[in-house]
């Protein structure tokens, strides 16, 4: 029990952080409708810029200027290849996106090195801030997911509530009339863009310090933040969040779960048939975890084709 | 009569050549022609039916994984099959995984199926190294080619042959395919889905037929891999092989039927010549398939057929077709020479790769603008992403 719940606690944090990197990501498909591959190589970038320039200017300056510098990255792809392309179609833009995933990913091999490198919180942070039946809760954890509810506050707030919002929002369902209003919605796209970037890079510095910083970490969150954006209805706020926590919470628990399925039919009379059926049904299910986010993927798809949010198929 | 010399000349080439290269050279262009196969399966899908798919690894890997199965089985004497029609129990299986794997990633269309599609591919990478009955866990499955009347399949050139056979019915069977009435509504998918749905035709079964025939031509390729490698590893199923295809087929333009033949050949002859140097292949190959993104959408076989067919229509002269030529030629050679060059460069240490990567750029930059020229004068279309079901 108490393994579950710690894990359901690192669960959450990991949703957040899944949270901050589908926010943005489902902001620029609202808004340019493409999904862009290379969104986890910019938190990816994140991380090894918070690396490197906490070593310099300590961890707090890393996490201002690290985000900042991957929003210019961004800003640079959308206005000089994605822009670009934009008259090929969704399908090329969705190409040179996934070109750039595969470019960034062997440009850091070559810059940083193909292992992982020793990223961790700074030592300000790293104190104990609960204990949890007898298992300490670090500090970091809560403090990255605190900031990730900040932003989603923040974020909230702009887009319900602000001018700035109200146009991004209209230019998501109407672009042509927005443009015809005399507002610059290229100007708006670059703009959004960049923002899920930087929104992308404060995920980096954040994440990459508790999770592992390493040239494979774009590819891997790829596909749980892809799935989040699924789930929770392309192009929806709410629904990103929501299920970011279910992912979150559901891999991590699912990382704990000791039994195997023979081991639960045993439960039917069944154990010993399944046992011998082969490794499949005696292998943990603990093993499947990464799997998690794909099968519920799956069975939303299934059930509810337009997301837990989604307003339209 | 003149439109079957180059095909006839291509085939007399791969047919003769191998008897006077040596094995290493025959084991590249087995190599080339298994991705010459690989990348047309895939250009079916996301070319000819314009449905972008980034998960192909896991039909490749199935292909591969089933003739793995065969021939150990063979090995252990509970079965018996030909060597040459261990392909055949591989297109099964991938038609099923197809099958399967198509019901659910049709279910929707543009990015929604292209996310389904890397989604089943990836599930499968996290589950295999779990289940090393199937997937033989960190080891891998190896299992060795048997002779088969006369022929013992032991040396490279017997395998070459082998591959050439499968590869080449293959090809001609897809080509086959788009000339019946389902090929021609594979095409009538990728133009407009809806007006399919509107002459009565169920689109959903169409794209899930034309999904199955593509994965089982890539379950065909998958095996002729592992049959040359005599070995397969749950690393095939990484995204890796999955890019691979995407980009090769897309480089030669997967719109047009051979367009991905000529960029698995590029691209494997590219490998070979740079990488022997190089660990930044990858690199490379991110970076052409941007830029043929960026500026020739349509890949580069139909730019080729352009610029020949504007040629033999005297819309430009010889001497123009002539210098294009050299100018192509000459930024490919002094690119290739860039690349090789800054790749030892990087591995030795030495200063004098900064000089090459500013050669690298110049010369990149030197290709962009008669490229460009040339394509804007050519209308280019791309399989569009747009979610049909909210289209209006």
């Amino acid at each position: 029990m108490s393994i579950l719940a710690y894990s359901a606690f690192s669960g959450l944090v990991y949703g957040m952080i899944l949270f901050m990197l589908a926010s943005g990501l489902t902001l620029v498909f609202g808004l340019m409708g493409i999904i862009n591959f290379a969104h986890t190589s910019f938190y990816m970038l994140g991380a090894y810029f918070g690396w490197v320039l906490s070593k310099y200017i300590g961890f707090w300056g890393a996490l201002v200027v690290a985000p900042f510098i991957v929003a210019i990255i961004g800003l640079w792809v959308e206005v000089y290849l994605l822009r670009r392309v934009h008259k090929h179609g969704h399908g090329a833009e969705l190409l040179v996106t996934f070109g750039l995933l595969l470019i960034m990913e062997e440009i850091v091999k070559l810059v940083f090195g193909t292992g992982y490198v020793d990223y961790g919180p700074p030592e300000s942070l790293s104190f104990t801030a609960f204990s949890l039946f007898g298992l300490n809760f670090p500090f970091y954890r809560l403090f990255v997911a605190g900031f990730a509810v900040v932003m989603f506050a923040v974020l909230y707030l702009l887009m319900k509530k602000t001018r700035v919002g109200i146009i991004v929002r209209a230019a998501v369902r109407r672009p042509e009339i927005v443009g015809a209003l005399g507002h610059n919605v290229s100007g708006i796209m670059a703009g959004v863009f960049a923002v899920g970037c930087w929104m992308a890079g404060v995920a980096g510095v954040l994440g990459g310090a508790l999770l592992t910083t390493m040239p494979q970490m774009a590819i891997q969150l790829a596909i749980p933040v892809f799935v989040v954006i699924v789930v929770g209805g392309l192009g929806s706020l709410e629904g990103a969040l929501y299920a970011s926590l279910i992912i979150g919470v559901l891999s991590s628990v699912a990382v704990s779960v000791d039994v195997s399925i023979a081991d639960l039919a045993s439960y039917l009379g069944l154990g010993d048939l399944l046992r011998d059926r082969g490794a499949i049904f005696t292998v943990k299910l603990s093993a499947f975890a990464g799997s998690v986010p794909v099968i519920l993927m799956l069975i939303i798809l299934l059930l509810r084709p337009a997301g837990l949010k989604g307003e339209r198929i | 009569m003149a439109r079957l010399v180059l095909p006839i000349l291509t085939l007399a080439a791969v047919l003769v050549l191998p008897l006077f290269l040596t094995p290493g050279t025959i084991s590249i262009l087995t190599q080339a022609l298994i991705m010459a196969l690989f990348a047309v399966a895939y250009g079916l899908l996301a070319g000819q039916a314009g449905m972008l798919a980034f998960g192909h690894a896991v039909f490749f890997a199935t292909g591969a994984f089933t003739a793995i199965h065969v021939l150990r089985a063979v090995e252990a004497g509970t079965i018996y099959l030909p060597l040459p029609a261990v392909p055949l129990v591989a297109a099964l299986a991938g038609l099923v995984a197809g099958l399967v794997a198509g019901f659910f990633a049709t279910l929707r269309s543009g990015i929604y199926f292209a996310m389904i599609t890397l989604a089943i591919s990836e599930f499968v990478h996290t589950l295999a190294p779990v289940l090393p009955e199937i997937f033989g866990g960190e080891g891998g499955l190896s299992g060795s080619r048997y002779p088969w009347i006369g022929f013992n399949f032991y040396s490279e050139i017997e395998n070459y042959y082998l591959i050439l056979f499968w590869v080449t019915a293959c090809v001609g069977l897809l080509y086959l395919y788009m000339l019946t009435p389902l090929g021609r509504l594979t095409i009538a998918l990728r133009e407009n889905e809806k007006r399919l749905s509107f002459l009565g035709y169920n689109a959903r079964l169409t794209r899930n037929i034309v999904f199955a025939v593509s994965s089982m031509f890539t379950a065909i390729a998958g095996s002729l891999w592992a049959m040359t490698l005599e070995y397969a590893n749950y690393t095939i199923l990484a995204i890796e092989t999955s890019a691979n295809v995407v980009l090769a087929a897309f480089i030669g333009g997967a719109t047009s039927f051979f367009g991905p033949v000529m960029g698995a050949l590029l691209l494997t002859g590219l490998q070979s010549v740079v990488s022997g140097y190089s660990k930044l292949w990858l690199l490379y190959q991110g970076v052409i398939f941007i830029a043929v993104m960026m500026y020739s959408p349509r890949g580069l076989l139909p730019v080729i057929q352009g610029r020949y067919a504007a040629w033999r229509s005297g819309e430009i002269g010889s001497l123009r077709m002539a210098l294009e030529l050299a100018i192509a030629g000459a930024v490919a050679v002094t690119l290739i020479l860039a690349m090789e060059r800054l790749g030892h460069g990087i591995e030795s240490g030495d200063r004098g790769i900064l000089f090459w990567l500013l050669v690298t750029a110049l010369a990149a930059g030197a290709a962009v603008a008669p490229v460009r020229h040339l394509l804007r004068r050519s209308g280019m279309r791309i399989p569009s992403l747009r979610d049909r079901s909210v289209e209006t």
